[in-house]
């Protein structure tokens, strides 16, 4: 018994020096999800620092016990264990979401030691779970158990319980669900967004044995996992953990808007005070002096320039439409502050559906409101739209032409340093392929107010993609634009520059660096990827006899597949396509990161170099 | 006024015709799959013969009730009872899965008369009708929507989160019916991955539960004069039996997608022309 109490006292200490490097992450990093980490400490402290079997010399170790943090959002704590516990040193705390750091915005396995997934996309770790229980289980391992600990909001989406459903059909007593039922989510509270309750009556109709405890309460979580992990035959095993969002700091406990946001320096030394903290001791890491390897790139045509992340323009685009239109209804998934549908739901509540973190439903109800003449517009983030909801776009919209309005937000690697998991790269080459299926990407805010409008009025499905980042406004309010027709910017007869999306304003600051040699570039603003204007493209490329796509995505199936085809049908000259080079990124800010993946107007110009060197007649040369 | 009884004699014999025209839409087509849509045939008949309200002369009648089967590759039971129902001529059923037709192997809405969704990926069928329910909802109508979903595909987790939105928008109009006939195309559903214990899982998404005889047209029909009654979701588990009325595919896994040879379409008319006489004597 007195031991118990003990143990219990030494692992409240620990989550206590958890929450504050947690703490101390984010206010450096100036981003990140502190409430979820929060809530979620007590549980993840007493994993790794009492039931864990893990071996911090030997990441890799096979008879470890495995540990999936689900709500990959909530990494800073998972990060911070490690850390504490000597997988890498506590340095690396200080420079979480950075470009070239090993702690990546959202869990990647491959970069920091002692991750046994990588993680950022919700409701897929519990699969996984199930996937490592059962190779555990072949590999006739008994000790090794399997720990997942899930978000609340993450429940609703179906994975979750497809991955319920498998562990009970496979008995898995090696496997431990925790759900870190903190009551809230992204966009509010779980009982408004999407009541999950009665929760545990969910798990137990799904053949699990449940455990309900206070998640903050270190005996009560020390008792359930003790409990789980003894009667593994009776598993699998879900611990239904009631917390409380940003537990231990006051002002951020219980608070939705603390999700994703991080302190000021009077917030975080008041929190750390909370916290056990001395903001005036010496801190336990601190930034690295010096300066870092990247710079912020040089503009030539827009320094300075008015800025403007495109997802503000759709966001007030949308409430435009909502006044004028009474057909237009908007659906989300939980993160309506992100994607701007937010000032939509507060004027026009009665056509706005809240549909939780269940992207897959969300188009297929979207589907449904179409079939009854409405125009759905429906807003998430580009990755999960276009993948997680793929087949349900393909199948309940497109194939029965329905006019869903797939309006995402997250486009490319705007998203810089959330990580890979929240960087839409592969999404236009995705939904490009879908018959029927028109793709529009938005140069800038203007061009943005002016697309949603007329993908409003277009028929069939559209697929809209937005920025999160600002980018330059290149466009007056008054420009016109049609679906299906690229926009000349600028008329030059060396070299075609075909652009789209938040690389029009690169192309066009790397026509000032070639316009500054000499070299005369034409620059299209190609904002329907499909259907493309084949016309105006086979006819500039012609003139130009050679040309360069620049495009915030991979290489492949995005504009430069879709150029390529073209200029293939009907007239093929050398082209070069700047963009990502089939890879993931990382995080990082978007300017660097732009650099970093050869993405920026200096690549673009030497492409530009490059192709105009291998036009026939010409000596090949590659200036770089 | 036809009384309930008469009501359920003409339900079964209307299944009856239904079946007939099921075996020999595969059996013609030499591809299909009967056994799934041999199951769900009393619940398709009462749903279109008597507690739906729709216009088969006007198939967008805007007042209409919408039925989507989810469980798309049971389309030859919905043309036969949309046929039957009068939604288009008869004759065409023979031209089921056949190039050219309008009745494709999976559902093709454009296409069919009286279809409402096309569908044949399972999972999807419910989120659509939630739409469709909320849909009502703007437009102040009275009218309901009706989803079967197979057992099988209660696997995909698009059905739960489903689920949970239809119960979180308390949408009332909309009734499900689940055609739990135990079988899917790689085994019985208990061992591929078991769905129970079905009406606690439905319970627990706060759906009002209620458990059929899939076979018989009275329990069906109480259940959703219960339903209307109650408030919604409704959920409607019906124990069936796959390839059901016709001997040799009762129960029969083997049975979910396979045409009939010469014999077997010969002994499985012999079968359903058996059950009309009983059905005729009693």
């Amino acid at each position: 018994m007195e031991s118990r109490k003990r143990t219990v006292a030494g692992l409240e200490r620990k989550a206590a020096l958890i929450r504050r490097d947690i703490w101390r992450m984010i206010f450096l990093s100036q981003s990140g999800h502190p409430g979820g980490s929060f809530s979620a400490a007590d549980i993840v402290t007493a994993l790794y620092f009492h039931f864990l079997r893990v071996d911090p010399k030997n990441p890799g170790w096979p008879l470890r016990d495995r540990f999936i943090l689900s709500k990959g959002h909530a990494c800073p704590l998972w990060y911070a264990c490690l850390a504490e516990l000597g997988f890498f040193p506590l340095e690396h705390l200080a420079c979480l979401r950075e470009i070239d750091g090993i702690l990546q915005g959202h869990p990647d396995m491959r970069k920091t030691p002692g991750l046994d997934m990588s993680t950022g996309s919700l409701g897929q770790g519990l699969s996984i779970g199930v996937g490592m229980a059962l190779g555990l289980r072949a590999a006739g391992l008994e000790e090794p158990r399997v720990h997942v600990v899930l978000g609340d909001g993450e429940c609703d989406e179906g994975q979750v319980w497809e991955a319920a459903m498998a562990a009970a059909k496979f008995r898995l007593g090696n496997l431990i669900a925790f759900i870190d039922f903190n009551d809230l989510q992204l966009d509010g509270h779980c009982h408004d967004v999407m009541p999950l309750e009665p929760l545990a009556d969910k798990w137990r109709a799904f053949n699990w044995r449940v455990l309900e405890i206070d998640g903050n309460d270190m005996g009560q979580v020390c008792d359930a996992v003790s409990s789980a992990r003894e009667n593994g035959s009776g598993g699998p095993w879900a611990i239904v953990a009631r917390t409380v969002k940003g537990r231990g700091v006051s002002f951020m406990e219980n608070r939705c808007e603390w999700h994703g946001k991080a302190p000021d320096r009077d917030e975080y030394e008041r929190g750390l005070r909370e916290l056990g903290g001395d903001p005036d001791a010496d801190p336990r890491f601190s930034r690295p002096s010096g300066p870092g390897r990247w710079r912020t790139a040089q503009r030539l045509l827009f320094a300075g320039a008015r800025e403007v992340p495109t997802r503000d323009a759709y966001g007030e685009a949308l409430v435009e439409l909502g006044r004028e239109r009474v057909d237009v209804v908007v659906l989300e998934a939980d993160i309506s502050k992100s994607t701007r549908t937010q000032e939509f739901s507060r004027l026009f509540p009665d056509r706005f559906y809240q549909c939780g973190i269940a992207e897959a439903d969300t188009v297929g109800i979207a589907a449904g409101l179409a079939t009854t003449g409405r125009i759905p517009f429906v807003s998430t983030y580009s990755v999960f739209a276009s993948m997680r909801a793929c087949e349900q776009i393909r199948t309940s919209v497109a194939y029965p032409r329905l006019p869903v309005k797939l309006a995402v937000s997250h486009g490319g690697l705007t998203p810089g340093n959330d990580g890979v998991t929240h960087q839409g790269t592969e999404d236009l080459g995705v939904v490009r392929t879908i018959p029927g299926m028109t793709v529009v990407v938005p140069a800038d805010a203007a061009a943005t107010k002016a697309l949603v409008r007329e993908a409003a009025s277009y028929p069939g499905p559209v697929y809209l993609r937005f920025t999160r980042d600002p980018v330059p406004v290149l466009y007056g309010p008054e420009e016109e634009f049609r679906i299906g027709r690229g926009k000349v910017l600028r008329e030059g007869g060396d070299v075609l520059l075909v652009a789209i999306g938040d690389m029009v304003w690169v192309a066009l600051e790397a026509w000032e660096r070639l316009r500054r040699e000499g070299v005369a570039a034409c620059v299209v603003d190609m904002h329907t990827l499909k259907p493309i204007d084949a016309d105006l493209l086979g006819a500039k490329a012609a003139n130009a006899g050679c040309a360069v796509t620049v495009e915030d995505h991979q290489v492949q199936c995005g504009l430069g597949g879709a150029v390529a085809e073209v200029l293939g049908d009907r007239c093929p000259v050398p082209l070069a396509r700047v963009g990502l080079a089939d890879t993931f990124a990382e995080s990082g800010t978007y300017d660097f990161l732009l650099q970093k993946y050869r993405m920026d107007p200096m690549t673009v110009a030497a492409a530009a170099r490059d192709v105009i060197g291998r036009k026939e007649g010409r000596p090949h040369g590659n200036p770089r | 006024m036809e009384t309930l009884v008469e009501r359920v004699r003409r339900i079964r014999r209307q299944s009856l015709t239904v079946r007939r025209d099921i075996v020999e839409m595969i059996h013609a087509a030499g591809s299909g799959h009967p056994g799934g849509s041999l199951s769900c045939v009393e619940i398709l008949v009462a749903l279109y013969f008597d507690a739906m309200r729709i216009r088969p002369e006007d198939p967008q009648w805007a007042e209409r009730d919408r039925f989507i089967l989810s469980k798309g590759h049971a389309a030859p039971a919905l043309y036969a009872v949309l046929a039957e129902r009068g939604f288009f001529p008869r004759g065409e059923l023979t031209s089921f899965s056949a190039a050219g037709s309008r009745l494709q192997k999976h559902i093709d809405m454009h296409q069919v008369p009286g279809a409402e969704l096309s569908t044949g990926s399972l999972g999807q069928g419910l989120s659509v009708a939630v739409g469709m329910c909320l849909a009502d909802r703007i437009d102040s109508r009275d009218r309901r929507v009706f989803v079967l979903l197979g057992d099988g595909e209660s696997q995909e987790g698009q059905v739960w989160e489903a689920a949970m939105a239809a119960a979180h928008f308390g949408t009332g109009s909309l009734v499900a019916f689940l055609d739990h006939n135990q079988c899917q195309v790689d085994g019985r559903v208990k061992d591929v991955c078991d769905i129970a214990p079905v009406e606690e899982k439905w319970r627990s998404f706060r759906w009002d539960v209620r458990r059929v005889d899939g076979h018989d047209p009275a329990a069906i029909l109480a259940a959703l004069k219960a339903a209307r009654e109650a408030p919604g979701p409704h959920m409607i588990v019906a124990d069936t039996v796959k390839g059901r009325g016709v001997s040799f595919m009762e129960d029969r896994v083997e049975w979910h997608a396979r045409p009939l040879n010469a014999e077997q379409y010969r002994q499985a008319v012999l079968d359903l022309e058996a059950e009309e006489r009983r059905l005729a004597s009693s």
